[in-house]
């Protein structure tokens, strides 16, 4: 891997999307995106705590024993996800009855718990906060794509009233339900892959989803795309 | 071998301070913060439902199997009573629902704001839209959920979410009862004590009484006591404070403007030598009489017997718990309309809303 490495940010949003190519840390993904607005709102609170825990982590992986780092791993996320907890309760009050719960389970969130053992524990801080930023960034694009269309189909209403649409569009009361979660997640799932693999897989060197080496010999199960093992976490 | 324990847990230790440190800090920070904005939320909710209100006292409430939590009490500038907003924390589908439910001074519910909840979206969650709130207003007594809502006392159930209908409804209802407004709807749950004298005992030409479940400290049961032409005759009000050895139980009467008539001590199970030498004296309730509720009645007004403190106490207790609830709620004289009480408020008592 290059000293520097900018491409690490492209990897996380697109070629390696935690919820469109992984699909990780569906609860929250289907839990608060109901709008587009609390789709955001929880995917930069989870931005803010995967580059503030992977950043403490890379700079201290020389420190952390390997037989206590999950705790320790834990201990940190945990400790940035009420940081924000209470930020959010204190500035952003609306947010915060809109997440609720899912604020405070930023602390297991499963994508921030892979990228700090996986990545964040063998990786320069530099690299580190590439990686989370690309990461954090994909799944709030992620939760804003599925809680817009959600908002669009189940309320009729764009970004939270913004734009109203008519009475004579169709609401669809199942969208703003979890169920309804799962039906867009699958078909933008689908569209994701489709224009990943015809538009993306073509300028860049060697397609992303072709795993090199094997994958057992790879650190990151997530970078070995769709022949690895998913990250168990 | 001590290598591998030490480090590690050296190193467990050092973070898990650091983390408390860090925790600890942004407490601090944000503290003051949310509690304005959680105080600002129950503010901007308490002047939506009571507008106008100048001056707010509030009483935290803390009854076990009672959804209330707390209970503000609003007044305009001029100090008249505005109204009573209830808060509630009560259980639905899906957690808690904090609510509150406002009355305006006749017991009317004047509105009703769901503060947050958890319920599912669109199904449960319609009891935080205004059509299913503003189905409340203007309603008095113990409401029902029904299918299809024909009486003043039902309301109409949200489809498929009956049990968060309930929920709110159990709130709305325990706000009813606690403050005294019941009387207009169904007969209350809790049954009258049969040990009770007849009311009409007590209020010589009682032909008509209108039961309210109190459950405010000492203080049971709070009766209107009315002629056959429904004209007030005066209060009677049931207590038991703890004595020395067991509740205490009394009945105390009083005419509409709180002035006490008679005390009647119904049980009581106070050591013969002392706590009952005085309460069963023969003119043991000579001394409350003609006292009124305007005044707190201390010590100084009673003479306390020897080695009868505590029954003594208990019984001042009790009064000041009927005195208090008494002004809080019924200060004014009530009337009585086709087997609904409506307390009016006259504009030259209003100011007597004051607590004592």
């Amino acid at each position: 891997m290059k000293k520097t490495d900018f491409s690490l940010v492209r990897k996380g949003i697109l070629d390696d999307n935690p919820v469109y190519s992984h699909a990780l840390a569906l609860c929250p993904v289907l839990a608060v995106t109901v709008t587009a607005i609390n789709g955001l709102g929880m995917g930069l609170a989870t931005l803010a705590v995967m580059l503030a825990s992977c950043l403490l982590v890379s700079l201290l992986r020389k420190v952390i024993p390997s037989q206590v780092r999950i705790p320790i791993l834990i201990l940190i996320c945990a400790s940035f996800a009420t940081v924000v907890r209470f930020a959010l309760q204190a500035y952003f009050p609306a947010l915060d009855d809109a997440l609720g719960i899912f604020i405070a389970l930023i602390a297991v969130n499963c994508i921030i718990m892979a990228r700090m053992e996986s990545f964040a524990m063998k990786n320069s801080p530099l690299n580190t906060t590439f990686d989370a930023i690309g990461m954090g960034l994909g799944f709030t694009l992620a939760l804003f794509l599925i809680g817009f269309v959600r908002e669009l189909l189940g309320s009729g209403t764009i970004l939270g009233g913004l734009i109203t649409l008519p009475e004579a569009f169709p609401r669809t009361a199942v969208m703003t339900l979890p169920p309804g979660g799962f039906f867009v997640l699958g078909f933008l799932i689908f569209g994701f892959v489709k224009f990943r693999n015809r538009f993306l897989s073509g300028d860049s060197k060697k397609p992303p989803v072709k795993p090199k080496g094997g994958c057992a010999s790879k650190a990151c199960t997530m970078d070995c795309g769709e022949g690895g093992a998913p990250c168990n976490s | 071998m001590k290598k591998e324990i030490i480090i590690p847990t050296i190193a467990i230790t050092l973070f898990a301070t650091l983390a408390a440190v860090l925790l600890g800090f942004t407490f601090s920070v944000t503290e003051g913060p949310i509690a304005e904005r959680r105080a600002q939320a129950a503010a901007a909710a308490l002047e939506a439902l009571l507008p106008g209100s100048y001056r707010v006292e509030y009483t935290n409430i803390n009854i076990s199997g009672n959804s209330l939590t707390r209970i503000d009490t609003s007044f305009d500038e001029d100090g008249n009573l505005i109204g009573h907003a209830l808060s509630a924390m009560t259980s639905g589908y899906g957690g808690a629902i904090n609510m509150m439910v406002a009355f305006n001074p006749q017991g009317y519910i004047q509105g009703l704001q769901v503060l947050s909840h958890s319920e599912t979206p669109g199904i449960g969650a319609i009891i935080a839209e205004d059509w299913f709130s503003d189905a409340f207003v203007g309603r008095i007594g113990i409401l029902v959920s029904a299918r299809r809502a024909t009486s003043p006392q039902e309301i109409d159930a949200a489809s498929g979410a009956t049990i968060s209908t309930n929920a709110i409804l159990r709130a709305v209802n325990d706000a009813t009862t606690y403050l005294g407004f019941a009387s207009a709807g169904a007969p209350l749950s809790p049954a009258v004590p049969p040990t009770y004298p007849a009311i009409a005992d007590l209020i010589p030409g009682t032909r008509f009484t209108e039961f309210n479940h109190v459950n405010s400290f000492a203080l049971d049961w709070m009766v209107g006591a009315f002629d056959e032409t429904g004209n007030l005759l005066g209060y009677v009000f049931f207590t038991s404070g703890r004595g020395w050895h067991g509740p205490i139980e009394m009945a105390l009467v009083t005419d509409i403007h709180g002035t006490i008539q008679d005390l009647r001590v119904i049980h009581h199970t106070e050591a013969w030598s002392f706590g009952a030498r005085f309460i069963d004296a023969p003119n043991f309730n000579q001394q409350f009489v003609g006292l009124n509720f305007d005044e707190r009645v201390e010590h100084i007004n009673v003479d306390t017997v020897s080695f009868a403190t505590v029954s003594t106490d208990s019984i001042l207790r009790a009064i000041n718990d009927a005195a208090h609830y008494f002004n809080r709620n019924h200060r004014a004289p009530i009337t009585y309309v086709q087997g609904q009480i409506y307390a009016i408020l006259d504009d030259d008592e209003e100011e007597s809303d004051e607590e004592n």
